[in-house]
């Protein structure tokens, strides 16, 4: 109904003036009322006590190093917001504990904000706490505990390779998925040791990796379906035709999350673009979340 | 010309659709009555409306059913146009609607202009937003109970009326005198007739991208509504009610390529939504003694929802033909047996069971594709969703119990069993009330209810589409349980004055929202993308009514709190989106004369919440505090309307032609915000409404 009334506003102040009358002056006020001037602005309310806040993001267990991201997030309407091309360095610090243990943080500072390495693998049951400061923002605090897997979890894992694609399914026992934050995806490594530019075969190796997630056909139960990538052909920058055979190794991977992280990817991943206010951040933003990852199987995929 | 052919046509068009928004307007200046049942001296929080007061108190002669019930105390339309009720805090989607006894699953046409419930066939409404009844069950906010009309069993007659979205027409009478009686009505949205029009007049093509692109909408609602009664015998009555609604909304965009050549080349897109409802049940009514009645119900109703998309590509030599439809259904197929017993004397026994056998498809995936032609032919069907076989049984009691001819006690109990896939689910709900009325003018009550949903309605909060989805309670989504405790104090101290004050506390569990990724849910595990919460809401309500010769005014006032917990999105409480913490309504009908009557509604409530960024840059600001964290300023408007009646010479004809005016002065009242920035880089939130002043004409006959 908007866009009707829009384009009737718009076709009207098209109209040829001479046409009309009073009759048409009358209409067109009626018009006006109608559908004119429907817009009114209202100047952006003060809602936070903080011009700046620290913003923490960290998903522990992912890998086997833990990496803190920390930023400084200014209020929207705040006026003295550095621009990306003169960003004032943070000069955060950050304490890093598992179960009350201090441990070592590398800083990388960037532009954006400061990056925390801390070599550490998680175990489920690890309590994890996080504390930041920095000038001029409030010290922001987070804890986050690894999750646990049950050990009878998996109810049924399978698969199969047939015509180069890999199908199966995975499910999980009903009972413990209700108080799970469950996934599952397959994570991909792909090794590069041939290619071949026309006539000519280089040998060489490189490798990438990608994450794909399995798809969802109910409550704790995934599909499995997957097409190995053996080849690879497409067209280099000098618009030859290249050919790459590769390896594939494939990890078969559950992962549960704890509450945080799962809240805190819930706003990642909606389309609404809707604002996050989730965090569990004392005195900040973001989140501090902890991943516990069961590698069911490997699958490795030799080249032809 | 052109130009003011064009012109007059958008006026006109406008006019229509300005129309089909001053709906709203008669729908609010209906007047209800706080009326107790006579035989239930404990009800409380229940409002009669009585066919009369739809007929006569109507400002453009179309009465609504649900805009009405938005201007009582504790409740809340929500979105303006809405077809909605939040009672109480509620959700919107807990309220229990009772066609003769039957639930209907969609509530609205038109995107919520209209209500599926014609008043012309409505005999009264019972309205219940606390101290539930024990035979009714299954929602946790609200019981709207529809009491269709029986036909007149002794003479022919009807109601034909005409505005500029919608026309009805009814009828009713005896097929055998004082045995078999039909009522019959029809109603048909003609929106569709002008809009296409202007959409094709007004749309300018790209030439550029095509040689002939085109734009075309379609809209239509219609409904039928047919009742059958026949009384058997001095104890029997049978009747058959049958509501079938049906509502069609699409977009089209067409592209033409290369005319008659070779190259000939037709692309069409559709994007829309169907949605409606169809219930068909047979009521049998029996007097087993002059102390007990026997009421039996059996029934089928069906609510659907489909999202689809069409694409069509025609070459010269092949087609491409692809559609994939999103549905949602719901089906019932019940019975209900309910007795109501006076043989004790002091005692007023409700009791009776419920049995419905639920058939879900929350939500399926369809689609198919074609190609055929010189180049490949090719076919490809797919289909994808769940299924869930669910009955559900109620068995319930309550005793009216006289204490003394000044107290009374009403005790009552409802247990329900709903098995779902490999789940069932019990639930006891105790309902109790307790009334003292010292005298005939003063009444105190206090009640106490629970309520259990085992069916979500759940809709995607990023579209506005207005359809929904149905999902039933899981292993994982438990059903919505509620508790709602009520006061209320009442006074009449003549015929012309009525004062009603009413407090409540509610709490409600389970409650679920959308968190996917996508518009629409999941075919394959829409289970897995809600998330869990629960909701508390308490306020109090004022009502006062003063009746005369000359004027009826009546005046509702509300000041509630509606808060949600969501785990998933703040670790505390905040205030629900439509947590309207003031909201009143003033009603005022001055009969000017025999033949005259005037209208006024004005509506002032506290505005709606949003949840806007408050850190980040203001286009990716992603981070807010707190849910809805800004509230938009109180809406408030003025409906006026105006009815001449006329009589006809010949006897029992009526003529109406009524003109009224929705948002009499032009107030803006945001429809939807959005955050934009100034030419100083500065954001603000601007605030659209689509809503200003609106004229409208409708005529109607009754015959």
């Amino acid at each position: 109904m908007v866009p009707v009334a829009l384009e009737v506003r718009a076709a009207l102040e098209d109209a040829d003036p001479k046409l009309i009358s009073m009759k048409n002056i009358l209409l067109f006020i009626c018009l006006f009322l109608l559908t004119a001037a429907c817009d009114s602005y209202a100047p952006y309310p003060v809602l936070a006590d903080e011009d700046a806040l620290l913003k923490l993001e960290c998903t522990v267990g992912e890998a086997d190093s833990t990496v803190v991201y920390v930023s400084k997030e200014y209020l929207i309407t705040y006026d003295h917001r550095p621009s990306d091309t003169d960003s004032e360095p943070l000069n955060s610090s950050l304490k890093f504990t598992v179960n009350g243990e201090e441990l070592e943080c590398i800083k990388y500072i960037n532009e954006g904000g400061d990056r925390y390495v801390v070599h550490y693998v998680a175990h489920s049951g690890d309590v994890v706490e996080v504390f930041c400061s920095a000038p001029g923002v409030p010290d922001a605090t987070a804890e986050t505990v690894v999750p646990e897997a049950p050990a009878d979890l998996v109810k049924d894992f399978n698969y199969t390779v047939e015509d180069n694609t890999l199908k199966g399914r995975l499910a999980l026992n009903g009972s413990q998925t209700g108080s799970l934050y469950l996934s599952a995806d397959l994570d991909i490594t792909n090794v590069i040791h041939k290619y071949e530019y026309e006539d000519d075969v280089y040998i060489g190796s490189r490798s990438f990796h990608l994450s794909d997630p399995l798809s969802v056909k109910g409550i704790g139960e995934w599909i499995i379906d997957y097409r190995l990538p053996r080849e690879y052909i497409g067209i280099d920058d000098e618009g030859r035709m290249i050919r790459e055979i590769i390896d594939t190794e494939i990890r078969f991977n559950l992962k549960i999350s704890s509450e945080e992280l799962y809240f805190a990817t819930l706003h990642q991943q909606s389309s609404s673009m809707s604002p996050s206010s989730y965090t569990n951040v004392k005195g900040g933003l973001g989140y501090v979340g902890a991943m516990k990852v069961l590698t069911l199987d490997t699958y490795i995929s030799e080249a032809q | 010309m052109k130009r003011t052919i064009i012109t007059y046509m958008m006026l006109f068009i406008c006019g229509i659709i300005t129309s089909a928004q001053n709906h709203e307007t008669i729908d609010s200046v209906v007047v209800t009555e706080y009326r107790p049942r006579a035989d239930k001296k404990t009800q409380t929080s229940m409002i009669k409306i009585d066919r009369q007061d739809f007929r006569f108190k109507a400002v453009l002669g179309t009465p609504d059913i649900i805009k009405t019930l938005q201007t009582l105390p504790g409740v809340t339309p929500g979105n303006e146009m809405s077809s909605t009720i939040n009672v109480r805090g509620g959700t919107g989607n807990d309220n229990l609607y009772l066609l003769d006894n039957v639930p209907l699953y969609q509530s609205g046409h038109f995107l919520g202009l209209f209500s599926v419930f014609n008043t012309d066939m409505v005999e009264s409404v019972d309205f219940y937003k606390g101290g539930f009844p024990a035979q009714f069950g299954g929602r946790t906010s609200s019981v709207v109970d529809v009491k269709m009309n029986d036909g007149d069993m002794y003479g022919h007659k009807g109601t034909f009326s005409i505005g500029v979205t919608d026309g009805r027409f009814q009828m009713e009478g005896p097929i055998k005198e004082g045995v078999l009686s039909y009522n019959v009505a029809v109603r048909y949205g003609w929106v569709e007739a002008f809009v296409r029009p202007l959409l094709k007049a007004v749309y300018v093509p790209d030439v550029s991208y095509s040689n002939d692109y085109t734009r075309d909408g379609h809209y239509g609602f219609s409904d039928i509504n047919a009742k059958f009664t026949w009384v058997k015998s001095s104890r029997d009555k049978i009747s058959f009610n049958t509501y079938l609604g049906f509502d069609y909304m699409s977009y089209n965009d067409s592209e033409l390529y290369g005319g008659n050549s070779s190259d000939y080349k037709k692309k069409v897109f559709k994007d829309g939504n169907r949605w409606g409802n169809a219930l068909l049940s047979a009521m049998w009514e029996r007097s087993l003694s002059e102390s007990r009645k026997m009421t039996s119900t059996f029934y089928f109703s069906d609510g659907y929802y489909n999202a689809f998309y069409e694409r069509l590509n025609k070459y010269s030599d092949y087609k491409e033909y692809d559609l994939e439809s999103n549905i949602s259904n719901i089906a019932d197929v019940g019975a209900k047996v309910h007795f109501t017993d006076k043989t004790f004397d002091r005692h007023y026994l409700n009791y009776g069971v419920s049995a419905v056998y639920h058939l879900f498809s929350p939500i399926a995936l369809e689609h198919s594709y074609t190609q055929a032609g010189s180049v490949r032919s090719d076919e490809m069907e797919d289909s994808y969703g769940h299924h869930y076989h669910s009955p559900e049984l109620a068995l319930y009691a309550e005793d009216e119990f006289t204490i003394s001819p000044h107290l009374y006690l009403n005790a009552g109990l409802r247990y329900m069993l709903f098995i779902t896939k490999n789940k069932a689910y019990n639930a006891l709900e105790p309902r109790f009330a307790l009334s003292y009325n010292p005298n005939r003018a003063l009444s105190m009550k206090v009640s106490y209810s629970e309520m259990t949903q085992p069916i979500h309605q759940v809709e995607s909060f990023k579209s506005e589409s207005p359809g929904s989805f149905w999902m039933p309670a899981t292993s994982t989504m438990k059903p919505i349980w509620s508790r709602i405790v009520s006061a209320e104090t009442e006074w009449r101290p003549n015929h012309h004055i009525l004062l009603n004050v009413a407090g409540f506390w509610k709490w409600m569990k389970h409650l679920y929202e959308y968190t996917g990724r996508n518009v629409l849910p999941s075919p394959s595990a829409w289970e897995t993308e809600f998330t869990e919460g629960k909701g508390r809401s308490f306020g109090v309500e004022f009502y006062g009514e003063f009746q005369s010769e000359k004027w009826d005014v009546s005046a509702a006032y509300t000041l509630s709190w509606s808060q949600r917990y969501f785990k998933a999105f703040y670790s505390d409480w905040y205030s629900d989106r439509y947590d309207n913490r003031h909201n009143l309504v003033i009603n005022g009908v001055y009969k000017a004369h025999q033949l005259i009557d005037v209208y006024a509604t004005w509506t002032l409530r506290s505005g709606n919440r949003y949840t806007i960024p408050l850190y980040g840059e203001y286009y990716m600001g992603r981070e807010s505090l707190y849910p809805n964290n800004f509230q938009v300023p109180a809406y408030h408007r003025l409906d006026i309307g105006i009815d001449f009646r006329a009589v006809s010479a010949r006897k029992g004809r009526d003529y109406v032609v009524t003109f009224a005016v929705y948002n009499l002065y032009a107030r803006k009242n945001p429809f939807y915000i959005s955050i934009v920035e100034d030419v100083y880089n500065r954001p603000s939130i601007k605030m659209t409404s689509i809503f200003p002043v609106l004229p409208s004409i409708r005529y109607t006959l009754y015959f």
